[in-house]
């Protein structure tokens, strides 16, 4: 009898410490977890342009296109220079026949054939599991010249029914090891997908804002973190509820950020959150001065710590104007400076910003969820529609 | 894909099939056991609308807890061998553990409850490491605690946390290897039945094996 005491004491220590060791083991890592954004202030993009000022350029990515559906595109830089965007692309959203498909622009400014580099079949193969579709791609560059690839896999119905997937390449996105899923959930991982450009960590690793669509809509911070020769991947929340999602995160310091929202409460404003403990919590999401009409945007910081916003301003339509806007006060408040696009009865959305090394900003976004579209242009640029709109 | 992620995602549906088969056929002993394996083993390889059971198990869920798993387990054996391995005090334990856990977790997956919070971001030890300790911390006391005061179920659940150390599931969350929607959903009707009968009927008299055995 007092052996068999002593024998369940035993156990009941070893149960504790079967929880405990595991924290304990963690510390190291959790020291780390929320290492701050990589900020770099960096060139104002002029190099390109035999520095004489300002330039604007557009482009179609997609020239031969035959999808009737190509949408929700992400741009990328390597370390090498060359651009890469990505995007998805088939008879329509949900449909067996949507693949991932990804174009480079090398040194001659000229935009490859895009090929499709993630099919369902191939995802299906890697994950052993059903998918019905694929869609919304989100590539993270490394400095070591790997080259990620986000994107959602739909189990059953429409995006509520999709979950996260990751894959490598290694040769700047010709070719492409297995994808892998995510676990983003205790919900049967369903329901997160990526959409706005995540920001670099300091110490490796990104920060990429992800959002829930199931029942409740909210954004959310997908950590991706190098560990040993994998990676470690993790999501806090930014904001619960079911009226903000598709963030767009834009650092601000080491340890402060903002992120921009899709809002679709009747007010029709772009609402943000700031967070000054580097992403670990945010403030409440407030309206800004900005309009949208529920629709996807996009925003990063130029070199003078200005913010540039690419979103759908209000129109009869959703989504007929995709236009630019400036913030000189971290996002509070918005003054729109230029309109890229515009035309009744059209669409031109989910524009995606990134500002490449040498300060250029780049952009890519949908038209009609047909064309996928790309624009180049540079800070002298942007200041010069900030005077003319004055 | 983790090979143990593939073994789990057979794993699943064949000890579902097992119990369901077992309560259909009335079969018992080990006779009984050895005919429903063999008729699940073959219904779980058997290629439904092109696929093997794991692989649509898997489009569900490839993250079935441990604790279900395990509680199944003994389900099966209990009704093969009559053995009574759990006591109705240790399935009270575990209808218990996963209605509480069921409460905490999911309202806030859905993005109910305070702003900033998400119970499952706790599983990851290392990303709110201060504040996961309540979570493996609780765990580990619960289990503790069972295991002290002679429930069984206390051992489901010292398995499932060694089962997250091992590492073998799909997620790295330690949540995934405690709770899933199927276990959550059942303990919080068993807890509803409970509460119900206690009302209708007057509270469960503990059996003289349960008053006993400690």
């Amino acid at each position: 009898m007092r052996d068999a005491g002593i024998g369940r004491a035993l156990l009941a220590v070893a149960a504790l410490l079967a929880g405990l060791v595991p924290w304990w083991m963690a510390r190291e890592e959790g020291a780390k977890s929320f290492p701050g954004f990589s900020v770099e202030s960096g060139p104002t993009g002029v190099g390109d342009s035999a520095a004489t000022g300002a330039f604007f350029r557009t482009a179609q990515v997609n020239t031969a296109s035959t999808h009737t559906k190509s949408h929700s595109a992400a741009l990328a830089e390597l370390s090498d220079g060359t651009l890469v965007a990505a995007w998805y692309a088939g008879s329509g959203e949900g449909a067996a026949d949507v693949a991932i498909y990804l174009s480079r622009r090398g040194v001659d400014g000229a935009w490859s054939e895009p090929a499709a580099v993630m099919t369902r079949e191939r995802v299906q193969a890697d994950l052993r599991r059903n998918v019905i579709s694929l869609g919304n791609p989100l590539l993270l560059p490394d400095d070591s010249g790997r080259l990620g690839l986000l994107f959602v896999s739909i189990a059953a119905g429409r995006w509520s029914g999709s979950s996260m997937n990751l894959a490598w390449s290694e040769d700047g996105g010709l070719t492409w090891g297995a994808a892998r899923k995510l676990t983003m959930n205790p919900l049967a991982n369903l329901s997160a997908l990526p959409r706005n450009p995540p920001a670099r960590l300091v110490g490796g690793g990104w920060a990429v804002p992800v959002y829930e669509e199931f029942l409740g809509k909210f954004p959310e911070t997908l950590w991706l973190r190098p560990r040993g020769e994998g990676w470690s991947s993790a999501v806090s929340r930014v904001e619960g509820g079911v009226y903000v999602l598709q963030s767009a995160l834009v650092p601000l310091a080491v340890d402060r950020a903002v992120s921009f929202f899709r809002d679709f409460r009747p007010a029709r404003w772009m609402s943000a959150s700031w967070s000054d403990d580097a992403g670990r919590t945010w403030t409440k999401p407030a309206a800004t001065g900005l309009p949208n009409r529920d629709s996807g945007l996009c925003a990063i910081r130029l070199s003078d710590g200005a913010i540039l916003s690419a979103f759908n301003d209000l129109s009869p339509g959703k989504r007929e104007n995709l236009r630019l806007a400036l913030s000189e006060d971290e996002g509070r408040t918005w003054r729109t400076i230029a309109t890229l696009a515009e035309e009744a009865g059209s669409e031109f959305s989910y524009p995606n910003l990134i500002r490449t090394s040498d300060g250029t900003i780049r952009m890519v976004y949908s038209a009609r969820q047909t064309q996928i579209l790309f624009a180049e242009f540079n800070e002298a640029w942007v200041h010069e529609q900030a005077e003319a709109a004055r | 894909m983790k090979e143990t992620v593939i073994i789990w995602t057979a794993l699943v549906p064949f000890l579902l099939l097992l119990w369901f088969s077992q309560r259909l056929s009335g079969l018992t002993g080990v006779s009984g056991l050895a005919l429903a394996a063999v008729v699940s083993a073959a219904a779980v390889w058997f290629p439904w609308f092109g696929h093997p059971l794991p692989f649509w198990s898997a489009s569900l869920s490839a993250n079935f807890s441990v604790i279900m798993v395990l509680l199944l387990v003994v389900s099966v054996f209990d009704r093969a061998f009559e053995t009574g391995i759990f006591r109705p005090r240790d399935w009270r334990a575990a209808w218990i553990l996963g209605a509480v856990a069921s409460l905490l977790l999911y309202p806030s997956a859905l993005g109910l409850g305070p702003q900033n919070f998400d119970a499952y971001a706790l599983g990851w030890p290392w990303l709110f490491w201060g504040q996961s300790v309540w979570l493996f911390g609780g765990a580990g006391f619960a289990a503790a605690l069972l295991i002290w005061r002679g429930n069984r179920f206390g051992y489901v659940v010292f398995l499932a946390m060694l089962g997250y150390a091992a590492g073998f599931q799909e997620s790295d969350n330690i949540w995934d290897y405690l709770l899933d929607p199927v276990y959550g959903a059942v303990s919080l009707v068993m807890i509803l039945w409970i509460v119900w009968h206690r009302r209708t009927s007057g509270p469960l008299v503990p059996t003289s094996e349960e008053s006993s055995v400690q």
